[in-house]
């Protein structure tokens, strides 16, 4: 594996274990939504910063999340988390976007 | 002092926006802070919302002295401290206390921004913003929280404040000081790494040793933290930094 040019694989599969430890530490369902709809924030943001330079890398990584976590809350419904986290994404980009919050 | 005072009064103030994040940050941190305050065998709303709200009276006077210390700070060096959210801390702290049920409490969300006032730096040596001013600044906020906790635990001590509050508010204060120290930019500890990894060293190292000496002998003491701190900055630089500087 050549890391120079397998880095956005490789960051993807950190993403996956990262989504897999959050799934499977989250003590119930409401807890598993609301985490997927703050990681989708942040991701949002990542996406507004990289907007114009790493796009691909940054679907890598958001895929790679999503299956981790997906792998991890499987006693969840598979259908709210890729909605929460990809409404999270939308949202985190558009008051990013818009300005809503200025932030370091 | 004059001189001081004036600045104080032309420039201490927070803007609108800084203002608004102050609230944001102050919320969630309050909501990452009562965690495990509502209620003791189920979910009580009524219990919850109660320690809600003492969450947010405790972390807006800790969250003030740091940015307080700061600002005054950067005032007497002649800059202006400007105090920014810092969202990614606050997501990190609310998934962190979300997936470990409470049991690590991330409270750090700020970072600081200084920007020079010509007029209040005109013969300073190294007339604009470097890394020694900025790691000055950046060390006054977890300073001020430190200075902050012991007067708190002298009010604590002579009666004057009830030892809940006094308890609370005296490890609030450490714990937000400790967070922000870590070096994660844009926390208070990054600048202070960038500037001095020995300075940084020292630092750390006296306030965990202050904190260690409190929590398990009852000890408060700063000599014995500084002293602890001093031991380490020495260590780190036989055995770490010296090989650096030598290659």
């Amino acid at each position: 594996m050549n890391f120079q040019f397998d880095w956005p694989e490789l960051l993807a599969a950190i993403f996956a274990i990262i989504g897999l430890t959050f799934a499977l530490f989250s003590g119930n369902t409401m807890i598993l939504y609301a985490v997927c709809l703050l990681t989708g924030l942040m991701l949002g943001r990542l996406w507004y910063k990289f907007r114009m330079s790493h796009c691909v890398p940054l679907f890598f990584i958001v895929m790679g999340f999503f299956l981790g976590f997906i792998l991890g809350g499987i006693f969840a419904n598979i259908r709210i988390i890729a909605i929460l986290l990809l409404s999270g994404i939308l949202i985190g980009y558009w008051i990013h976007e818009k300005k809503l919050i200025r932030t370091v | 002092m004059r001189n001081f005072i004036d600045k104080l009064k032309r420039y201490f103030r927070f803007s609108k926006e800084e203002t608004i994040s102050f609230w944001i940050v102050v919320v969630c941190l309050a909501f990452i802070y009562s965690w495990t305050d509502w209620g003791t065998q189920r979910f009580d709303a009524i219990v919850g919302l109660k320690n809600f709200l003492i969450a947010i009276a405790l972390i807006g006077i800790t969250v003030f002295v740091h940015h307080a210390g700061q600002r005054m700070m950067s005032l007497s060096l002649g800059l202006r401290a400007e105090h920014k959210m810092w969202w990614y801390g606050l997501l990190i702290g609310l998934i962190l206390v979300a997936i470990t049920n409470g049991k690590i409490k991330f409270l750090a969300a700020t970072g600081t921004l200084a920007y020079l006032l010509p007029i209040h730096r005109l013969g300073a040596f190294r007339y604009g913003p470097n890394l020694t001013t900025l790691s000055k600044i950046a060390m006054a906020g977890p300073v001020a929280n430190i200075f902050f906790s012991a007067i708190v635990k002298s009010f604590e001590w002579i009666g004057l404040l009830s030892p809940t509050i006094g308890q609370k508010l005296f490890v609030l204060n450490l714990t937000f000081a400790f967070w922000n120290l870590f070096p994660i930019p844009p926390l208070d500890g990054s600048k202070i790494f960038y500037y001095s990894r020995l300075t940084y060293v020292f630092l750390f190292t006296a306030f965990t040793g202050y904190v260690a000496l409190e929590y398990f002998f009852q000890i408060y003491s700063y000599w014995a933290g500084l002293f602890i701190g001093s031991i380490c900055w020495l260590l780190y630089y036989i055995f770490i930094e010296r090989k650096v500087t030598i290659r």
